[in-house]
């Protein structure tokens, strides 16, 4: 398996450390105990296009959202997580 | 029996080897096969369940009977195929699976109980009397069960691991892939060309064969001269392409010196790692047979196996040669054999219409009825035509057919797709995004079409990958052999005799008609419940055979019935190549610390603590075990003054103006708080609510932190912190980075710590205790925090790490005048527990911040990583087990993992109050004590627990306590 | 007063093998930097008045006497002396004693790092100048080719001795393979 990270293009899966689902990105409210039930324990377990959350540990240590199939094991997009709360204009080569 | 004309070995170059003991010789370019079968060797091992006789079958990887042990002195390897091992001089080579000899083997019994050991056998008997399954049913069948035996010592040899990247991936070297490998490679690509073989060439090197008029020799070593002369190409030979996976890449063993003697710095095997943008499998086909009664003799043998050893190796496998096939091509091994002046006594061709005309006796409408001769192929009995007849033979080519190689497209799960025109499976179109299949692995099978095949494929890569393709003047092809391929479909032939499909399994087409009677007629369901196809060798002479053979008993179309599925690897590939490197030390990075060599030479063991190596204890002269050092040591930071080294502590510096609110989100407590020059204890919990780490935050400077984490857990801490600043604090002014390399860190402990220190430095300190303050050194900017970690007055000096040896070597000389010394991880371990001071033996991710007393650090004033769910019912309050401490009478020992139990109760699971978590003699105590949880523990501080360790037979009454067992209100380490 | 003595992350003599040369180098001072928040043009103006420049990821800037190298995520290494008012815009931390670097070179070099990194090392994709954070076997690394046959490896100074052995290792099975190595 190979994952392109945004810095330093693809590399070998098993430089990236996984994490889990996207859903670790929106901490609920701190009084929303069903959503923090829900952010902690429970998740779709998807056949088809997933968004999870991987770092690249032995690389650059940039945390990248990866989006990804899996039934046909397509990798189809990545992105830093860093980055998310920017417009595309915003984005800089950086 | 060897010719004396043919053949691509080295006669100037004999061989001498050994085969179960016996001498004989070959030449250099011979395999084991080759060489038995120029010796006349023709029985080579036993079958797997029936134990009987068997031969070489084929020429190549696909090998099913001929599995070998190699012997070279202590070192030992089983279940090589002869086929595949090039020999060398001295190599000792052993048949499997037979006792007391491969001539006369005992368990050749199992043939005679055939009938009751079909498919399945195993799930329908050795069940009654119950007990007698594990001590003798389950134990025989041990025995009797596998191939060959492993050695009992480690493995002696090396092997390496690489990785390589390239445009084009072309598996296998004959006229398809090197015509692929051309076209690409004239078209400026980065191609590696790969091939199991010991030479590239493919089918070239095992028939008779002409290019542009001329024998295929002279054009493939033409080829091979403009291929080795680019620097885009790189040939792999030796190397088999083992498995197919995402993105492009696969992996490959390459046999580097498996066809020479141990020796030097070679390594044995090399692991590849390929990553390819696209791939070409070109890997050719393999001929299958066909079943009938006893088809499985030594002698009987593939019809291109027959003629690959008289073409390739100069070797005939029989005196009296004859074939029996389906399709036109088993012809070349008749003509082939006859222009070498071996006799071929009869052509049997299963089909009515077929060429009749050869120079040898030609059978049509042959069905074989049956076979003899045990220990090797002596007579035929089949129908044809004209009548019966009675055949002496002894070496039959057998071919059904050819099987495209597709295995490695099926490695992600395709399925292939079923051809009627050539009775065979083909690769389905786009079966692999990036990958093409071309020639006799497309099911393409003359040599000319497989050339434009390869070709072909090269030229629909180059548009994929948008490169230009060569010129045509650069895209000629040669004259070859473009003969159609005739096949009248033949799978097997009636038979009351057992017939076999699976020559590697033992299995036969009674199997498979069981299975069909029982209602397994699913392919993957006859798979299981036949063993059909699960030997090393995939089933790849079996396979089809056997699928067909089922559609035919349960009615179906061959595309009906479908494949099961190839997995990795192609062919059997050693552990020790995947794991090369991997070996003992290389298992993982060793982290030394700076002061590691003076501790060694100070004659302190030292323990691994992850991957960091620790000092354990100073020994000193006169000291025989470990305790009294420790004891001594842990008396000597209390009373005097010890040093540590404790650069292995994780430390991460942490700036910007955000950086006290970014400290406020990772910590239960408030950091923000914290005035320059001074030092906070801190908690950090998981988002689930449970503790990750502790730690000390120092106060630098103006926007600048240094965080410590454990040991064991800095990089999980550095990951942590990565990400929540990156997923929640993107836009924030903040920098973070781990700087415990950069720094050596000394613990320098008691109450001469402060003297120790003003010696060092020259210059008096005057620190209260959780304090920084920058030190200078010389030219040197040190840094010094007044922590502890062992109740005393102590102090952690940290200097750039180049200075960390000289550093220790003045701590301890400078510690002797303040008759202190040295200390290891025993006695920093015995410090801390009396201070109930935490490691990750109580933060081991199960725990609470109310679980460890520290309810009151958890701030009610901000948000931070975990409050959310730390507050969660359950999570606290009564129930919960607390860490408390305990103390055992005087005279008796304690350990951790020992569990704890109310007094008046059975120390069993149902009253479980709690278990140990750490443990030691303190000598400041005079007795064990411990840390442990105990269930509500905190409110049953004075009273009496039971401690019961049932592996190391204690069972002791201990008093719980306050885990600060010593110096509780803190004046030692304040004053 | 006390005077202290630095010991390098390595004392090894250098070694040839095959068509392969491996030795320890000391590159000097090295610093980590990221940009203060809303200073990053000031950063590069200040950094053009040095000939620099923060490059972008998996490259390196260079004038006669110092580097700035791509490091990872909002990281940068400042390789050479440091100057001083690189601090007003960028949050700067010492790493001159976290690392161990190796020089490797020779017409083989290439085929060495072949079995320690998991890289594209051809020089059409990895060419001079370029960098990459990845990993030298087990262990977190900074791969720098610096010339067409030659590399600058960089590991954290407590598993110097580890990625040493590694490399010798890789050495002597590449030059064990005789002329090409492969």
């Amino acid at each position: 398996m190979r994952i392109t990270c945004p810095h330093c293009g693809p590399r070998d899966r098993r430089e990236f450390t996984y994490y889990g689902d996207k859903a670790y990105l929106t901490r609920p409210a701190l009084e929303d105990a069903r959503g923090w039930d829900g952010f902690l324990h429970l998740r779709d377990n998807i056949a088809g296009e997933v968004q999870d959350l991987w770092y690249h540990e032995l690389g650059c240590a940039a945390w990248i959202l990866v989006t990804r199939n899996t039934v046909t094991h397509e990798i189809n997009h990545t992105s830093l997580i860093a980055q998310l709360h920017l417009t595309t204009s915003q984005k800089g080569t950086k | 029996m060897r010719l004396d004309h043919l053949g691509a070995i080295d006669r100037s170059m004999p061989v001498n080897f050994e085969f179960d003991g016996v001498a004989y010789s070959g030449f250099a370019g011979d395999t084991l096969a080759s060489a038995l079968l120029a010796n006349g060797v023709k029985l080579t091992g036993r079958s797997f369940k029936y134990h009987r006789p068997r031969g070489i079958f084929t020429i190549g990887s696909a090998e099913p009977n001929a599995m070998i042990t190699l012997i070279e002195g202590a070192q030992r390897t089983p279940n090589l195929r002869a086929s595949m091992i090039e020999i060398y001089e001295g190599i000792r080579a052993f048949s499997q699976n037979n006792w007391p000899s491969l001539r006369h083997d005992v368990m050749a019994i199992n043939d005679v109980f055939s009938p009751f050991l079909g498919a399945g056998f195993y799930y329908k008997t050795f069940m009654w009397p119950r007990k007698f399954w594990e001590n003798i049913y389950e134990p025989v069948i041990r025995r009797a069960a596998g191939l060959g035996s492993l050695a009992t010592e480690p493995d002696q040899s090396v092997s390496e691991k690489a990785f390589a990247h390239c445009d084009l991936l072309v598996i296998g070297g004959g006229p398809a892939g090197l015509l692929a490998a051309r076209t690409a490679a004239r078209a400026g690509l980065d191609v590696i060309l790969a091939d199991e073989d010991t030479t590239l060439g493919g089918r070239l090197l095992y028939e008779q064969e002409e290019i542009d008029d001329a024998p295929a020799s002279l054009w493939l070593q033409k080829l091979l001269i403009e291929l080795r002369a680019l620097p885009n190409v790189r040939l792999m030979t030796r190397t088999t392409v083992t498995g197919l996976y995402d993105g492009g890449t696969f992996s490959a063993l390459e046999r580097v010196s498996l066809h020479m003697q141990p020796a030097g710095d070679l390594p044995r095997e090399c692991f590849w790692r390929i990553v390819a943008k696209h791939a070409i499998l070109a890997a050719g086909a393999l001929e299958r047979p066909i079943a009938f009664a006893n088809n499985d003799r030594p002698g009987i043998m593939l019809a291109n196996a027959v003629r690959g050893y008289v073409n390739r190796f100069g070797v005939v496998p029989g005196l009296k040669v004859s074939i029996f096939a389906n399709n036109d091509d088993a012809r070349r091994t008749a003509r082939d054999l006859m222009a070498a002046g071996v006799n071929v006594v009869a052509i049997l061709d299963s089909r009515a219409d077929a060429p009749s005309a050869e120079n040898c006796p030609v059978y049509l409408k042959v069905e074989i009825l049956n076979t003899e001769g045990r220990h090797g192929l002596t007579h035929l009995r089949f129908r044809h035509a004209a009548g019966e007849a009675y055949l002496a033979t002894d070496c039959l080519g057998l071919s059904g057919g050819w099987n495209p190689s597709l295995h490695l497209a099926c490695h992600m799960n395709g399925r292939p797709a079923w051809n009627d025109a050539i009775a065979a499976f083909v690769p389905s179109v786009d079966m692999v995004a990036g990958l093409t299949t071309a020639g006799a692995a497309a099911g393409v099978f003359s040599t000319l079409g497989a050339m434009r095949s390869g070709q072909d494929a090269a030229l629909a890569a180059l548009i994929s990958l948008k490169v230009k393709a060569p010129a045509k003047s650069k895209l000629r092809l040669p004259d070859a052999d473009d003969a159609t391929y005739r096949i009248t479909p033949l799978w097997a032939q009636k038979s009351d005799t057992r017939a076999w499909v699976d020559l590697a399994n033992d299995v036969t087409t009674k199997d498979i008609d069981l299975a069909v009677q029982e209602g397994f007629i699913s392919v993957e369901h006859m798979k299981r419940y036949t063993t059909q196809g699960m030997a090393p060798d995939q089933g790849k002479s079996a396979n089809v055979l056997a699928l067909a053979y089922l559609a035919d008993t349960s009615g179906r179309e061959i595309a009906q019935t479908g494949t099961t599925t190839f997995r990795p690897p192609f062919a059997p590939q050693s552990i020790g190549a995947m794991g090369a490197g991997g070996q003992k030390k290389g298992f993982a990075p060793e982290r030394f610390l700076t002061s590691h060599a003076a501790s060694v030479s100070l004659g302190a063991p030292m323990i691994e603590a992850g991957l960091w190596y620790r000092p354990s204890y100073f020994p000193q002269k006169g000291e025989t075990t470990w305790r009294e050092t420790c004891d001594r040591e842990v008396g000597l930071v209390r009373s005097a003054v010890g040093v540590c080294d404790v650069s292995t502590l994780g430390k991460i510096d942490i700036q910007g103006q955000d950086a006290a609110r970014f400290l406020d989100f990772i910590y239960t407590n408030t950091m923000s708080t914290l005035p320059e020059g001074r030092v906070r204890y801190g908690i950090m919990l998981r988002e689930d609510g449970h503790v990750l780490d502790d730690g000390t935050t120092a106060h630098l400077g103006p926007n600048h932190y240094l965080m410590t984490t454990t040991t064991s857990a800095a990089s999980q801490v550095m990951r942590h912190l990565d990400f929540v600043h990156q997923a929640y604090c993107a836009d924030w002014d903040l920098s973070t980075i781990s700087v415990t390399e950069n720094w050596a860190q000394f613990a320098i402990a008691g109450p001469k710590a402060r003297a120790l220190i003003e010696s060092l430095s020259g210059q008096p300190i005057n620190l209260s205790f959780m304090g920084f303050v920058n030190l200078q050194l010389s030219e040197i900017v040190a840094r010094v925090f007044r922590i502890s970690f062992s109740g005393e007055e102590s102090y952690e000096l940290a200097v750039p790490a180049r200075y960390g040896a000289s550093l220790w070597h003045k701590l301890i000389v400078l510690a002797k005048t303040y008759e202190g010394g040295p200390y290891g991880m025993e006695a920093l371990n015995v410090l801390r527990i009396e201070k109930g001071l935490l490691t990750h033996a109580e933060m081991h991710g199960r725990v609470t911040a109310f679980d460890l007393g520290l309810s009151s650090k958890m701030s009610s004033k901000k948000d931070f990583i975990g409050r959310a769910a730390a507050g969660r019912a359950g999570l606290l309050g009564p129930g919960r087990e607390e860490l408390v401490g305990l103390i055992a009478p005087v005279g008796h020992t304690i350990s951790a993992g020992a569990h704890l139990y109310p007094t008046d109760k059975a120390p069993v699971r149902e009253n479980d109050q709690g278990y140990v978590t750490s443990a030691c003699y303190s000598p400041t105590l005079g007795r064990y004590l411990a840390l442990a949880f105990l269930r509500d523990g905190r409110e049953k501080q004075g009273q009496e627990i039971r401690l019961v360790d049932h592996l190391r037979d204690l069972d002791v009454l201990c008093q719980v306590e306050n885990p600060v067992f010593y110096d509780n209100t803190g004046e030692r380490l304040r004053g | 007063m006390v005077s202290l003595i630095p010991t390098p992350p390595l004392t090894v003599p250098p070694i040839f093998l095959g068509a392969c040369q491996l030795a320890t180098v000391d590159l000097g001072p090295l610093a980590s930097f990221t940009p203060k928040k809303g200073q990053e043009s000031a950063l590069q103006a200040y950094l053009a008045t040095l000939d620099l420049a923060c490059p972008p990821p998996n490259h390196a800037q260079s004038n006669s006497t110092q580097s700035v190298l791509w490091a990872g995520a909002a990281q940068w290494f400042f390789q050479g002396p440091l100057p001083e008012k690189l601090m007003q815009f960028a949050y700067v931390s010492d790493q001159s004693d976290g690392w161990a670097t190796l020089s490797l070179s020779g017409a083989t070099a290439p085929n060495v790092l072949a079995r320690l990194y998991p890289l594209d090392l051809r020089e059409k994709v990895f060419g001079v100048g370029q960098l990459a954070r990845a990993p030298l076997m087990h262990m977190a690394s900074l791969l720098h080719r610096t010339k067409p046959r030659e590399f600058t490896l960089y590991v954290f100074r407590s598993m110097a001795q580890t990625a040493w052995h590694e490399v010798k290792t890789a050495m002597i099975h590449v030059a064990a393979r005789g002329r090409d190595g492969v």
